[in-house]
């Protein structure tokens, strides 16, 4: 078991094409839909105070997939495919690719939390150049543990690891937050999928942990 | 799930889309999750009333009637005693079932007769029947688009636009819902041809849409434009033709859709329009095609609550005093009615496992509602949906109300 214990987390969920999102995965994975031509990406941020590798940011964006469900194991509860990943320290990023296998942003980026009332937002940076702004709401959380499914994909072959998020979570439908794309690499390639700016849900998760398992080879067939 | 104690964790989204070795391993989740799930609140679907759907029933065969506000037999025909006299007049000459599709034997003079009175009523050239409004809205939609056509919809759109969306293989625009900005960009983002469908009452909102706006807009962009009518049909409107006569837009629409099961009191759906895009979607609408023609004593009961429908606008009148009485007494108590201005009215109370025991103290307190949750709504906007019928006595709905808000307060929902 591989802990991280972050201050804070946000994220979100948007529609984006599926036809597009399919063509990021590898073959095996597919992207979940929430309607018909309308897949869901998630962006989410982390503030890291304690791991392996010190306190450190990260930006990750994911497609989501259906989860891979067995007898007798616990059912995630959602399962993603990142497609980037972008942290504040070098360290960091090395851990995440040698550990996880998940891509890697080619520089360190700058992710800076805020809060304002209700609103928070996290405004990450790229040489003092804005990328992206994420902003969502935030009303009274509850604990929270959920089970969530990473896939990660390297030399053709196909990875998972199973990864409980605990923390103080706040998730809702309000239709209150945004996503504000600056030019830059990582915004051109969600820009090309994104249908709405407006995330469908909502989360912030305060004072939390993420407890990673081991990462396992996925058995299944590749289509 | 690892126990059935974290049901509270899952709902019905997360079973349905998985991946595995075996296909059935997602039942084992399923069915541990409903173990906590349904004594938990979700054994409250699926339950068996031992009444008609009148505006009191009773729960068990030898309890006492309570208060209805779940059915949506908006005018009170399902148990009119003409209605019941003709479906049996149908049942006596045309028997049980029609006995095959209406492509081939299944098609009854009685059908026919009733597809007219539909058209005449709703002032278009033609109807076409089908089984249920499900089977309506995906048969229809996947005659009218395919693969290189565009469908724009409210985000909103029950369930059976967007398989029809998903059957047509169409590309698919959702619009923010009831938004016109929103409405715009779409369309100004989808070359080629496209068909946009709103509904007219929001099932679950109770709201409407601005068809003077979207027939605008659908003008400009040369769209064609399909209404569901489901819950405004045979109530909204100087004669009951629905929200396309209450704006005034009968003529502006391409594709009228409606259910015989609300208002009616009967089952089935309609597709009304002109002559030829209802031969087009005959031939087209897999769902009518490959179903079994309507029942003929439903057909017959429909004809005569349609008939009802048309000759008692005092029904019409009477729902709406009704929707009136309970929207003024439901606010008088506080409770959250949500954006509604129709006989659908929310009862808003954004906690998802909450909603449960609330719904089991009204009925206990002599009022029968559904909880209405993700993913039928959005996560935190649960709710209870008030269905108003002229069948409803003003003095009850007070009551009705007065429970309501009780049990809200109870449960720390309002002060």
């Amino acid at each position: 078991m591989t802990r991280y214990g972050f201050r804070e987390a946000l994220g979100a969920f948007f529609h984006a094409d599926t036809n597009t999102l399919r063509r990021w995965l590898p073959a095996g994975l597919s992207p979940l839909e929430a309607q018909p031509g309308h897949a869901l990406i998630a962006v989410t941020a982390f503030d890291f105070t304690e791991s392996e590798v010190g306190a450190y940011g990260e930006l990750v964006i994911s497609v989501l997939v259906p989860p891979f469900a067995t007898r007798g194991s616990p059912l995630p509860h959602a399962a993603t495919f990142p497609v980037v990943l972008a942290t504040t320290t070098a360290s960091s990023r090395a851990h995440a690719s040698e550990r996880w296998l998940l891509p890697e942003h080619e520089r360190c980026l700058d992710i800076e939390f805020r809060r304002d009332g209700q609103q928070r937002s996290v405004h990450v940076h790229d040489r003092g150049e804005l990328v992206l702004t994420l902003s969502v709401k935030r009303s009274a959380g509850v604990p929270s543990d959920r089970l969530y499914q990473v896939f990660s994909a390297r030399d053709g072959q196909l990875h998972r690891v199973n990864l409980h998020i605990l923390g103080d979570l706040d998730e809702h439908q309000d239709e209150t937050g945004r996503l504000q794309l600056y030019a830059h690499p990582i915004t051109s390639r969600i820009e090309s999928a994104l249908l709405d700016d407006r995330p469908i849900v909502e989360q912030s998760i305060e004072s939390g942990e993420q407890q990673f398992s081991d990462l396992v080879s996925h058995k299944w067939e590749q289509s | 799930m690892n126990t059935s104690e974290d049901w509270r964790n899952y709902d019905l989204s997360h079973f349905r889309s998985t991946t595995g070795e075996d296909l059935f391993d997602v039942h084992d989740h399923f069915d541990r999750w409903g173990e906590g799930a349904r004594p938990g609140g979700y054994d409250l679907y699926l339950k068996s009333i031992a009444s008609s759907p009148t505006p009191r029933v009773r729960m068990q065969q030898e309890s006492q009637p309570i208060l209805n506000l779940a059915s949506y037999n908006y005018l009170g025909l399902s148990y009119r005693k003409e209605v019941i006299e003709a479906a049996q007049r149908a049942l006596a000459e045309y028997g049980l079932g029609a006995a095959g599709s209406p492509h081939l034997s299944g098609l009854l003079n009685l059908h026919e007769s009733f597809a007219e009175e539909i058209a005449d009523f709703k002032g278009t050239e033609a109807a076409l029947l089908f089984p249920s409004g499900y089977s309506a809205n995906i048969g229809a939609i996947s005659a009218l688009v395919g693969p290189s056509d565009w469908v724009i919809a409210d985000m909103n759109a029950h369930a059976s636009i967007m398989d029809g969306c998903l059957l047509a293989q169409t590309k698919l625009s959702l619009f923010r819902h009831n938004d016109m900005v929103s409405l715009q960009k779409r369309l100004a983002g989808a070359p080629g041809r496209k068909l946009v469908i709103v509904e007219g009452v929001y099932s679950m909102d109770g709201d409407i849409a601005p068809l003077d706006e979207v027939v605008a807009l659908c003008k400009r962009y040369g769209a064609r434009l399909m209404v569901d009518e489901a819950h405004s049909a045979f109530v909204y409107g100087e004669t009951g033709k629905g929200l396309v006569e209450h704006f005034g837009v009968e003529k502006d629409v391409d594709v009228h859709f409606g259910t015989l099961s609300k208002s009616l009191g009967g089952m089935g759906g309609y597709v009304a329009g002109s002559k030829t895009m209802v031969d087009y979607v005959r031939a087209y609408a897999r769902s009518q095609v490959f179903s079994c023609a309507l029942s003929p004593p439903v057909v017959g009961g429909l004809r005569e609550a349609l008939r009802i429908a048309r000759r008692e606008p005092q029904l019409r009148q009477r729902l709406w005093e009704n929707v009136a009485v309970m929207r003024e007494a439901l606010l008088a108590e506080g409770v959250d009615i949500g954006d509604s201005i129709s006989q659908v009215i929310p009862i808003m109370v954004r906690d998802d496992s909450g909603i449960f025991p609330i719904a089991r103290a009204l009925e206990l307190a002599g009022v029968y509602l559904n909880p209405i949750l993700f993913p039928a709504v959005k996560r935190k906007q649960s709710r209870f949906r008030v269905s108003i019928s002229a069948a409803h006595d003003p003095a009850e709905l007070r009551v009705g109300a007065q429970i309501i808000g009780q049990a809200l307060r109870a449960a720390g929902v309002i002060r």
